[in-house]
């Protein structure tokens, strides 16, 4: 059986650096390329709610 | 024994019904599932005939393996000729209706002619009978197998069948197994419905006899451990599919209003954190250990009460890519989709096209019946819609055809409706972006069923993989870079014969390399097979049936609608349009025309095509197709 992924460990979606999340850390910011998500906690398992500063459409359409 | 189900060729003309065994070098041409049921479909589907007319068939086929001990082996087939495409009809649904029909003898069901009143089939214990279904019609998809099983006097009665959509002909009218399951893509409900076909009611009590049942069953627990030590799995048994939906969102993945925006201020409203107070328990299809299926309860406001199953990563993406900003918006578009019997996916590609066409002010309240199609009206406008298109009402008559019969009917209003009606092949496609990355695109534009996600999409293609494991998965270079062309032609067909063995076995596809190489492939697959069938296959055998089955399917494609490399293309604002938002790695993503292209010539190579993405002579002999129609029916009763 393979050695399996401790379920604090992410990946950076924009340079895929591997991000080891301290636990219940609601933000994080990638080591490598800065780019800061937030983090949410299921079941001891970190995932990336979303990104800080990313540009968005405000208007719709 | 698996080996032992049969093929059932029922005619509704002349409510005929045969039943032949499946041979063996038929199984091993095909596995079962998608494969056997393309081979049907080309035998059966009377060439250039009418999808609607008594020439169509509609082919149901459980997977070699549903049914059996192996993990999550609860997949069926259902196919015809696509009254959205022209081209080949294919959908794959879970639940419990596969694995129902084979223990009640019976892998294929071959449905052909036309009744001329309401009739549903009885399946049972190697049996079939058509019965009257005239106090089914009218009566959606929640009622419909309720009623059957009372009548029936059996609670474990397995229904599949079609709404008010079906009944009305409306072209994306799905076919309906479950709480949640739907064999949602290319009209398959169309077709039961203009064969007034209104269920298949299964009850089987066969035993399913493995062929090494003690080594099955040891291995099936080894399968399960490995698909549940992987982190995919767990997500999955948390949040459903719609744990991809915050990565996707987050990097600008998602498409909303049609594609001119890749990420909205108001997401927080539609993340699965935001489903929580909804949620009410997990389920999970036949044999499966990861129990991805959401039960939602709508506790308050007008739809108090509501319960279901679902919804999916792909309702998310669908319903949720109008600028929909909440969960209760999704979940009443969902539940009432499902009670009409109308395919999510391509309704609400094809009702953001429209929006579009209102928003630019190419049509106006006159063609709408009066409806406000602006995207903040989202929330209203959804259910109005969903029943609009069921009962073929106002707007409704026209969003009922599909991509191309929109185009058709407003394309007198501007020339421009084609740009925004985006479809590959007549299919409108998944509210995600595929202008990033070079491999999806091919994989849309390749599709034998038109625009979709689940036929070749290598979602690995975004975890940057190292090249050397990339290198011995696909046995050839391959960029780890989601946004290179380099060997992802080579990727997808990989992705592509892989899913259609997938498809003939009858495992779910999301427990498969689909989302991790962690995930059983090939070489679990002929495990699978040895302990179970007793037939033993290597792996270039099983690559080499994924690569029949799809040759088979675009052969198909060709004989009914001329499709060739004109057709293999995407949407143009794709090209036209680089991404406005996301992160840095996907912000001014666009396809390069020229590249795609290129790609699309190594892709025909590696498939053994020319230059116009037909087979060429010897690619039919190698994989014994060169001999359809026909090569392998016979007739036994």
């Amino acid at each position: 059986m393979r050695k399996q992924e401790r379920d604090n460990i992410l990946r950076c979606l924009n340079c895929f650096e591997r991000m080891e999340i301290p636990s219940k850390a609601k933000q994080f910011t990638c080591p490598k390329c800065k780019m800061e998500y937030y983090i949410g906690w299921r079941d001891g398992q970190a995932k990336i709610l979303g990104s800080v500063d990313v540009d968005v459409d405000k208007e719709g359409g | 024994m698996p080996l032992r189900s049969k093929i059932a060729i029922i005619d509704l003309s002349n409510n005929k019904i045969t039943k032949e065994p499946i041979p063996e070098r038929m199984r091993r041409l095909y596995l079962g599932g998608r494969g056997i049921g393309a081979h049907l479909i080309y035998n059966h589907v009377e060439p250039k005939t009418d999808p609607l007319g008594p020439g169509n068939a509609l082919v149901i086929s459980a997977g070699f393996l549903t049914g059996t001990v192996a993990p999550a082996a609860s997949r069926t087939h259902i196919g015809c000729k696509s009254p959205l495409t022209n081209g080949f009809g294919s959908s794959n649904v879970g639940g419990f209706l596969g694995p129902e029909l084979k223990f009640a003898g019976f892998e294929h069901l071959v449905i052909k002619g036309a009744s001329p009143k309401p009739v549903y089939l009885w399946v049972h214990d190697g049996e079939i009978e058509i019965k009257d279904a005239s106090c089914l019609w009218g009566k959606d998809t929640f009622e419909t197998p309720q009623i059957i099983r009372e009548e029936l006097d059996d609670e474990e009665i397995k229904v599949a069948c079609i709404g008010l959509a079906g009944e009305n002909l409306v072209k994306l009218a799905n076919f309906r197994t479950g709480p949640k399951n739907s064999a949602g893509r290319t009209g398959t409900g169309c077709i039961a419905g203009s064969k007034r076909l209104k269920a298949i009611a299964v009850r089987g009590h066969q035993d399913l006899k493995l062929a090494c049942p003690k080594e099955a069953l040891q291995y099936a627990k080894e399968a399960v451990d490995q698909i549940m030590s992987t982190k995919v799995a767990k997500a999955m048994g948390v949040d459903g599919t719609s744990f991809i939906w915050n990565v996707t969102n987050t990097s600008g993945l998602l498409e909303f209003y049609n594609g001119q925006v890749n990420k909205l201020e108001n997401w927080r409203g539609l993340t699965i954190e935001a489903f929580e107070k909804y949620r009410a328990g997990m389920a999970g299809c036949f044999n499966c250990t990861v129990h991805c299926r959401h039960q939602f309860r709508i506790q308050d406001g007008p739809w108090a009460g509501t319960f279901g199953e679902g919804p999916e990563y792909n309702t998310q993406t669908s319903l949720g890519s109008f600028g929909a900003d909440n969960w209760e918006t999704l979940l009443v578009g969902w539940h009432l989709a499902n009670k009409y019997g109308i395919d999510t996916t391509g309704w609400s590609n094809d009702v953001r096209g429209v929006m579009e066409l209102y928003q630019r002010g190419i049509i106006d309240k006159e063609v709408t019946g009066g409806l406000d199609l602006s995207w903040s009206n989202a929330n209203q406008l959804i259910p109005i819609l969903l029943e609009q298109t069921a009962k073929k009402e106002g707007l409704g008559a026209i969003l009922a055809e599909g991509s191309l019969g929109i185009i058709r009917e407003l394309s007198k209003y501007s020339k421009d409706v084609e740009y925004y009606i985006l479809h590959v092949k007549g299919l409108g496609k998944l509210g995600n972006v595929d202008r990033a990355q070079p491999s999806f695109a091919l994989g849309i534009a390749t599709s034998t069923r038109g625009a979709d996600h689940l036929r070749s999409r290598p979602a690995l293609d975004h975890f940057h993989l190292p090249e050397d494991v990339l290198r011995k998965l696909y046995g050839g270079n391959v960029s780890s870079d989601f946004r290179s062309y380099e060997g992802k032609a080579r990727m997808v067909r990989w992705h592509e014969l892989t899913y259609a063995v997938v498809d003939c076995l009858g495992t779910c596809k999301f427990q498969t390399v689909f989302f991790s190489p962690h995930l059983p492939a090939y070489k679990e697959w002929r495990k699978y097979l040895r302990y179970i069938t007793g037939l033993e296959f290597s792996e270039e055998e099983l690559f080499d049936i994924g690569e029949r089955v799809y040759t088979l399917e675009r052969m198909f494609n060709y004989r009914e609608a001329g499709y060739t490399r004109k057709d293999d293309r995407i949407p143009e604002r794709c090209i036209r349009e680089p991404l406005k938002y996301g992160l840095p790695a996907i912000k001014g993503a666009h396809i390069d025309r020229k590249k795609f292209n290129k790609m699309l010539d190594e892709y025909y190579e590696l498939h053994g095509w020319d230059s116009e993405g037909l087979p060429l002579p010897e690619t039919l002999k190698r994989l014994e197709l060169d001999k359809e129609p026909s090569h392998l029916i016979q007739k036994i009763d």
